[in-house]
């Protein structure tokens, strides 16, 4: 006779309950502890005993059902479970929070650098701004006619306003065509 | 019940059937405690007359305090002289109109289903006879 068999089945069973309040798992082993025994009938066999833990079944699946039964309860009492500690669970959920707090501390500061510097850019003496601005395009057209160094020769007077034209260092004119 | 062929509908009438049971214990486990109160293994045995209802003996004892948490039945240990305390289950009232309500849905249910299982028992019926 083993008589630590049901002792091996309820330790089994409870590790497999661990998040249950301890006096739920208390008083699930006291129940499976009087089902075995009114199932041995007082025969405390090894093979009386194996075969009423063999009927009560699988620990993992016993505790499976009653950590499932137990969360359907809560759930439609609208309760909060109560659960034992449980440092790794702890661990998991201060880990989250830290990502998520460091995310966010560099996602608002890229966003405090670009608004800055958008802001002082435009300030800043001869600085070139963030996003380029569309230049004005400039083409230089031939003189038609006679050649001539002057700004808005002949030819070219016909072609675009004088307050869009303009000399280089060389003379040459360039006219400021809108695209 | 466990069917050990590979057969498709074989498995799918064993999940069928697992659902079933699944849906009908608790109506099963309210009916047992009708008369009075028992304790676990007495309401096991008196489900495992019916054979659908031949489940792991560990796996009623959960649903038996789901019961209790919604306040259809209650439970007390008592030491009656058997050499170990057993706990002993009974229904609450609130617990007798559940089981009712939900007997009533169930024959109206059973009575639905057979209504249209009719003309499979006339085929089976007429195949019977055709060999």
């Amino acid at each position: 006779m083993r008589p630590d068999a049901l002792e091996r089945y309820l330790q089994a069973l409870r590790r497999e309950l661990r998040g249950l309040p301890i006096e739920e798992v208390h008083e699930i082993e006291r129940e499976l502890r009087s089902h075995v025994l009114d199932r041995t009938d007082g025969d405390q066999s090894e093979m009386k005993l194996l075969a009423a833990l063999d009927s009560i079944g699988d620990p993992r699946e016993i505790a499976r059902i009653n950590l499932q039964l137990r969360g359907a309860a809560d759930i439609s009492n609208a309760g909060i479970v109560e659960t034992a500690p449980n440092p790794r669970h702890a661990l998991t959920d201060i880990g989250r929070a830290l990502l998520a707090l460091m995310l966010s501390v560099i996602g608002y500061g890229f966003a405090g650098c670009w608004l800055v510097v958008a802001l002082t850019k435009p300030l800043a003496h001869g600085s070139r701004r963030l996003v380029a601005a569309a230049r004005p395009q400039w083409r230089y057209i031939p003189f038609a006619g006679p050649p001539s160094r002057r700004c808005g020769g002949a030819g070219t007077a016909r072609l675009v306003d004088r307050a869009d034209r303009s000399a280089d260092r060389y003379g040459i004119c360039r006219y400021h065509l809108p695209l | 019940m466990q069917r050990t062929n590979s057969d498709p509908s074989d498995i799918e009438i064993d999940k069928w059937q697992v659902q079933l049971r699944k849906g009908s214990l608790a109506l099963a486990v309210l009916a047992t405690l009708w008369n009075g109160e028992r304790y676990g293994l007495e309401i096991i045995r008196e489900l495992q007359r019916v054979p659908i209802f031949s489940v792991a003996e560990g796996t009623i004892y959960p649903l038996l305090n789901r019961l209790k948490t919604s306040g259809f039945i209650a439970s007390e240990w008592i030491d009656g002289g058997s050499g170990h305390p057993r706990k002993y289950f009974r229904l609450t009232l609130a617990g007798r109109r559940y089981a009712q309500d939900l007997a009533r849905t169930w024959s109206e249910f059973a009575q639905g289903m057979d209504s249209l299982l009719i003309p499979l028992h006339k085929r089976n019926q007429g195949g019977r006879r055709a060999s």
